[in-house]
């Protein structure tokens, strides 16, 4: 994939805390236009805070937040919207409005931006249910009629409406059968290669990882680092995951768990 | 864009800091009130949404409201009936309870109910659609939440809250007339009459105006409770409690100054013998 020179993204020395208590410390990133990289960490670690810095659900404590150059912190409101819509989000629960059915959750966000024709708002909302492999006649259903998998489809449906320039998933794999979960990869996947989509995905699940990553970054708990340490402790190929020379990336990667985490 | 220092748990102790606190959350709660009432007369505020608001505050209301209200007007015409008999005054009942009921009670009682049966609903619909995460799913689909959710809701309240409290007069005005009338057999003539010259038109106003100030905080309140709701089951319960704990204390808190406010504006326009024209 071409990767122009210039970061989509990028976040600067970030900090975010809730009071005392620090979640993500001077964390420095850039991500290429067309990447596909997946953060990966303990839960806890901030993960999902990054992606909520990112579309600018959450204001960083320290640092700035660029989007295509312009820091998130300098736009009025209604820059902030546009950027919005030009980012697409996958919530871990899908996030599906409740009093909506499918098909006016996925017209959502069109119907919210306005400009097109009712019969190309169908059109839309169809192509994009049918691309997430979805039939028609579940238009009609409400999200509580809906499957995990389903409502996840339904979101990644709601979330691709739009274009989107980046998309963004947390955890979108996760409470889902191993079935399931290579159905959620490969629509990521096919994501990429139908639009020249930018992915952030944040995972635990290593199969995602090297299915649809092709650059991870792992974070490492605040609490847990010490003194002076950086809390992005791998930045590189899926796959020098497991030859990583850090003992706690390996140790991520292979599911083991420190010894004074081991109930006798 | 939420601050990463909102949603903190505050540890420390000391009056000063509950001041502190209580003057960031009261800060916190008029600009969310300011942005929501700015929604209000947003070309995006959606009439559809608003009518079914209207019916779920409104109409799905009369009948609590409706028995509520008749009971109180009962109520006060058992309580009052003896003390005045006493000293002869019953027939000036009609004029006791329909003051009441028309200037404090109707009012009270009708914002009360929508705080406890509207409110707390709304404080837990919205907790529960910020846990699950579909405030922030409004946000990301170029929606602003406050304006889309709460801007309807208050408008809602607002409507219907004048009409709900009128009904809980005139069910308070039935319930006490069938008892003074049809119980105590009082003499109807001297009942009107006694009615007619001390329950005016100011009075109803007066009643119906604090109302709507009621209703506006009350959804205010709740829905901002629900926005900031904690997560999990507990923390959608403890903001539908805190949203009609907070609602409660408001009105009432509202009702005196409202009536503080009330006297001096009637003395100011019927200076001379304080009687407001009926």
């Amino acid at each position: 994939m071409i990767h122009p020179e210039a970061p989509i993204i990028q976040l600067k020395n970030v900090g975010v805390r809730f009071g005392t208590h620090d979640v993500l410390r001077a964390i420095t990133l850039d991500i290429l236009p067309g990447q596909s990289i997946a953060i990966i960490g303990e839960s806890g670690c901030g993960k999902t805070c990054l992606l909520k810095l990112i579309v600018g659900l959450l204001k960083p404590t320290e640092g700035e937040v660029l989007f295509e150059g312009k820091s998130l912190g300098a736009l009025r409101e209604r820059e902030l919207t546009d950027l919005r819509l030009r980012v697409g989000f996958l919530f871990q629960s899908a996030a599906l409005f409740d009093s909506l059915n499918v098909y006016d959750n996925v017209a959502f966000g069109l119907k919210a931006k306005g400009g097109l024709s009712a019969e190309d708002m169908r059109n839309r909302v169809r192509e994009r249910l049918q691309e997430v492999g979805l039939p028609d006649n579940v238009e009609t259903k409400m999200p509580s009629e809906l499957s995990g998998g389903m409502k996840k489809r339904v979101g990644l449906a709601r979330a691709l409406a739009l274009d989107p320039a980046v998309m963004l998933y947390d955890e979108p794999t996760t409470g889902l059968d191993p079935v399931m979960t290579d159905v959620i990869n490969e629509l990521m996947q096919q994501t990429r290669t139908r639009r020249p989509v930018t992915s952030v995905i944040v995972t635990h699940e290593m199969r995602t990882v090297h299915k649809v990553a092709d650059r991870t970054v792992m974070l490492y708990p605040l609490a847990r680092l010490e003194t002076g340490d950086h809390q992005v402790i791998y930045d590189g190929a899926p796959s020098k995951l497991s030859s990583s020379t850090d003992d706690r990336v390996r140790q991520f990667v292979e599911g083991r768990a420190r010894n004074r985490e081991i109930i006798t | 864009m939420a601050s990463a220092t909102a949603a903190v748990p505050k540890t420390d102790s000391g009056f000063a800091t509950i001041i502190g606190d209580g003057l960031v959350a009261l800060g916190d709660w008029a600009a969310f009130s300011a942005r929501a009432i700015r929604g209000v007369f947003s070309r995006h505020l959606m009439l559809a949404e608003l009518f079914r608001l209207c019916a779920v505050v409104g109409v799905s209301s009369i009948g609590v409201i409706a028995i509520t209200g008749m009971f109180i007007g009962m109520v006060l015409a058992v309580q009052s009936y003896g003390q005045l008999k006493q000293v002869g005054l019953e027939t000036s009942l009609g004029a006791v309870i329909h003051m009441s009921v028309v200037r404090e009670l109707g009012p009270v009682l009708a914002a009360i109910m929508l705080a406890g049966r509207i409110g707390s609903a709304m404080a837990a619909e919205l907790g529960t659609m910020r846990v699950t995460e579909q405030l922030d799913a409004l946000a990301c689909l170029g929606v602003d939440p406050v304006r889309y959710l709460v801007a309807p809701r208050f408008l809602a309240c607002l409507l219907m809250i004048p009409l709900l409290t009128l009904l809980a007069d005139i069910m308070g005005l039935v319930g006490s007339t069938f008892v003074c009338l049809r119980v105590y057999g009082i003499d109807s003539y001297h009942y009107w009459e006694h009615t007619r010259a001390f329950v005016g038109m100011w009075d109803v106003l007066v009643g119906l105006t604090k109302s709507i100030f009621f209703g506006g905080v009350i959804a205010l309140v709740a829905c901002h409770r629900g926005f900031q709701g904690e997560a999990g089951a507990q923390g959608v319960g403890r903001a539908a409690t805190q949203a009609f704990v907070v609602s409660f204390i408001a009105i009432l808190a509202m009702d005196f100054v409202f009536g503080l406010f009330a006297n001096s504006l009637h003395d100011m326009i019927w200076p001379a013998n304080g009687a407001a024209p009926a």
